[in-house]
C-alpha cells in the first residue's frame, strides 16, 4: 500500500489555550511541491510549525505512514527540514559554521563535499564563508538557510515565506535554484508564500487557508484560474 | 547553474576585504587595542610599583598575581561554558565545585585513594550531579527566559552551601596538594620565588584551557553549543537536542569547576564558603574577557589576578582586604567602557 509522505488529519494547534488551527487535513506525496496560501494571521506559519512540533497540536500527523513524534529533534532525523520565518540565521557563527550545523544530524563522509557543492550553487556564500552570517544581506541569509535546511538531506521541505523581504529579482532566482534542487534530490516541499503567483507556478498543488481552517484546495493551475482565489492572493 | 547577483569576481579572495569581513578585522582590532589597553595601564603601573618597592618584591607580587589570575581564570571558563550554551551566569558555579572539591577530600580522607585519583572522582561525580542538577531543576523552564533559570541558581548556591555545611561544617580543612610543597621547592625568578604548586596550578589550568578551545571549536558538541547559544528555535530546527547540549554544559563546567576547587584548596583551605570570593574574581575574569571566550577567560583571569595583586599591593590606603572591591571595580569598568570585554564578540545583527 502506498502512503503519502507527509499526511495530517483533523490537526488543531495551541499557543497556550488559543487554538490557531481548527482541524487541518493535508497530504504531500513523494517529490511534490505544495503551497499554502492564506491572509495574515490565517494559521500558515502555525502550520508548518505543527508539522515540526514547535506547538503543542491535537490529531493525528503522518510522516512516512508512521505518526511523527513529539520530538523536533527525531523529527529532523526522520527527514524533515524547515526554514522559519525571518530564516532562522544563527547570526553569530560564521556561514561556513551554519551550513555545518545543517548537518549536523549527519554523520557520514560527506559532509565536506556537500558543504562545496552548496559553495557551487551559491557563490556569495563561498565567498564569505569565514564571514559572521549575521552579517549577510537578506538575499544571502535566504541562500545559506536553504543550504542550511538541505545540508540534513531531508525528505521533505518546509519553507515559510522564503520570499521576505527580497528584491523580486533575488526571489526568482531563489526559487529557480531551490525548484531545481529539489527536483535533483526528489526532496518534496511545502511553501508558505505571500507571493502567490511565483509559488503557484512552481507548485502541483495547493492549499488555502482562512482563520486556521483549510477553505479551497486543488491543483495548482486550478486555483490559478479559481474566482476567489485570483482576487484574494493573485490580485487581478 | 547558480545564483550570481551581479558580475562580482568569483575568485574567494573578491570580497575578502568588504562586508563582513570588516566586521571581523574590527573585532580583531578592537580586541588588539583594549588589549593593549589594558597591557600599558598594567605596564605604567608596573613602573611606578618598581621604583616604589624594588624589582624583587614587583616580580613576587605578579608571580603571586598571575598565578591566582589562572585560578580564577578556570573558574571563568566554567561560567563561560553555560554561558555560551544558555545565555545564563551560573551562580551555583562556585558552590558546585566546593562541593566537588568535598567529594575529593572524602575520597582521600575516608577511601585513602590517591590524590589524582580522588580529583577524577570528585570532577566525575560533580558533572554527574551538575547533570542531574540541569536535568530537574534547569529543563522545565524555558530556556530563551533567562531571569527565572539565574533565580534557580542563586537558590542551588544557597542549598549547594547548606548542605556542605550540613555534611562537613564549618571547620576549614588543609586540602592535600598535587605537587612539591617544600618550603625550598620553588624555582628562584629574579629573588622571587615561584613555588612548584603554584606553577604546576598554572599549567594544568592552561593545558585544560586549550584542550577544551581546542575540543569545543572542532568537535560536533562545541557547535551546538555555539547554535543553542545563538538561537534556539533555529537549533531544534537542526536536530540538535537542547537539552542535553545544555546538560553537556553543565556536567563540564561542573568538572572545571571541581579541578579549580581543588587546586584552589590547598592554599585557601577547605570551608562550604572557600569559593565563594574566588567566584566573584571569576566573575571579574569572565566580564574581562568577554563572557563568550574560552581564551578570554583565562586572559581575563590573568589579568583580573595581576590587577588585585598590583593594586592592593602597592597602594597602602587600599590594604589587602580590598581585592574584593577591586573585582568589582573591573566588572564595572568593563561594564561601562567595553561591554563585550577583551575578546568577547560584540553580536551584530542585520534586520
Amino acid at each position: 500500500m502506498t502512503h503519502p509522505l507527509l499526511e495530517l488529519r483533523a490537526v488543531h494547534a495551541f499557543y497556550g489555550d488559543v487554538e490557531c488551527l481548527h482541524g487541518v487535513d493535508l497530504t504531500v506525496a513523494d517529490g511534490e511541491v505544495v503551497v499554502v496560501l492564506g491572509a495574515n494571521g490565517a494559521g500558515k506559519t502555525t502550520l508548518l510549525r505543527s508539522i515540526c512540533q514547535l506547538v503543542r497540536t491535537k490529531g493525528q500527523i503522518l510522516f512516512d505512514g508512521a505518526p511523527i513524534g513529539a520530538n523536533t529533534y527525531d523529527i529532523v532525523r526522520r527527514g524533515v527540514s524547515m526554514v522559519p520565518q525571518g530564516r532562522g540565521t544563527l547570526v553569530d557563527l560564521t556561514v561556513e559554521d551554519n551550513i555545518r550545523a545543517g548537518g549536523y544530524i549527519r554523520r557520514d563522509k560527506d559532509v565536506e563535499s556537500d558543504l562545496g557543492y552548496w559553495y557551487e550553487v551559491f557563490p556569495p556564500l563561498a565567498q564569505r564563508r569565514s564571514t559572521l552570517a549575521g552579517s549577510l544581506s537578506g538575499g544571502e541569509q535566504q541562500m545559506l538557510a536553504i543550504a542550511r535546511a538541505l545540508m540534513s538531506k531531508p525528505k521533505l521541505l518546509l519553507l515559510d515565506e522564503p520570499s521576505l523581504g527580497l528584491a523580486p529579482i533575488v526571489v526568482r532566482q531563489l526559487f529557480d535554484v531551490l525548484a531545481r534542487v529539489c527536483a535533483e534530490r526528489a526532496v518534496a516541499m511545502v511553501v508558505v508564500e505571500q507571493n502567490a503567483a511565483l509559488a503557484l507556478g512552481m507548485a502541483q498543488r495547493g492549499y488555502v487557508l482562512e482563520a486556521g481552517a483549510i477553505a479551497v484546495t486543488g491543483e495548482a493551475n486550478t486555483l490559478r484560474d479559481d474566482e476567489n482565489v485570483r482576487r484574494a492572493y493573485l490580485g487581478y | 547553474m547558480a545564483i550570481t547577483t551581479t558580475d562580482r569576481p568569483d575568485s574567494p579572495a573578491g570580497r575578502r576585504s568588504r562586508g563582513g569581513d570588516v566586521l571581523a578585522a574590527r573585532r580583531r582590532r578592537s580586541a588588539a587595542k583594549s588589549l593593549g589597553v589594558v597591557t600599558a595601564l598594567l605596564a605604567a603601573f608596573s613602573v611606578y610599583a618598581i621604583i616604589d618597592g624594588g624589582l624583587t618584591l614587583y616580580l613576587q607580587r605578579v608571580i603571586d598575581g598571575a598565578t591566582n589570575g589562572v585560578l580564577y581564570g578556570m573558574v571563568a571558563l566554567a561560567l563561560v561554558l553555560v554561558f555560551k550554551a544558555t545565555g545564563v551566569i551560573n551562580f551555583a558555579q562556585g558552590a558546585m565545585a566546593m562541593f566537588g572539591t568535598f567529594l575529593a577530600f572524602t575520597a582521600v580522607d575516608k577511601w585513602a585513594v590517591p590524590l589524582v585519583v580522588a580529583i577524577l572522582i570528585g570532577m566525575v561525580l560533580s558533572a554527574g550531579a551538575a547533570a542531574g542538577i540541569e536535568r530537574v531543576l534547569i529543563r522545565p523552564f524555558d530556556p530563551s527566559n533567562h531571569l527565572p533559570i539565574i533565580i534557580v541558581t542563586l537558590a542551588l548556591y544557597l542549598a549547594l552551601n547548606a548542605l556542605a555545611a550540613l555534611l562537613w561544617g564549618f571547620d576549614p580543612r588543609g586540602f592535600p596538594t598535587l605537587f612539591p610543597t617544600g618550603s625550598d621547592d620553588y624555582l628562584s625568578i629574579g629573588g622571587a620565588r615561584l613555588y612548584y604548586t603554584k606553577l604546576g596550578t598554572a599549567l594544568v589550568a592552561v593545558a585544560v584551557v586549550v584542550a577544551l578551545h581546542l575540543t569545543l571549536s572542532r568537535s560536533r558538541l562545541g557547535l551546538a553549543f555555539r547554535c543553542v547559544a545563538s538561537n534556539v528555535e533555529s537549533s531544534r530546527l537542526l536536530g540538535v537536542h537542547i537539552g542535553r547540549t545544555v546538560q553537556s554544559s553543565w556536567a563540564i563546567a561542573a568538572a572545571v569547576g571541581t579541578l579549580a576547587g581543588c587546586l584552589a584548596a590547598p592554599t585557601t583551605y577547605l570551608d562550604p564558603t572557600f569559593m565563594d570570593k574566588i567566584l566573584i574574581y571569576a566573575f571579574a575574569a569572565a566580564t574581562l574577557g568577554g563572557l563568550d571566550s574560552i581564551a578570554g577567560a583565562l586572559v581575563g583571569g590573568v589579568v583580573t589576578g595581576l590587577a588585585i595583586a598590583l593594586l592592593t599591593g602597592y597602594i597602602p590606603w587600599l590594604g589587602g582586604e580590598f581585592a574584593l572591591g577591586c573585582a568589582f571595580f573591573v566588572i564595572i569598568a568593563v561594564l561601562q567602557f567595553k561591554p563585550s570585554g577583551l575578546l568577547g564578540r560584540r553580536t551584530q545583527d542585520r534586520v
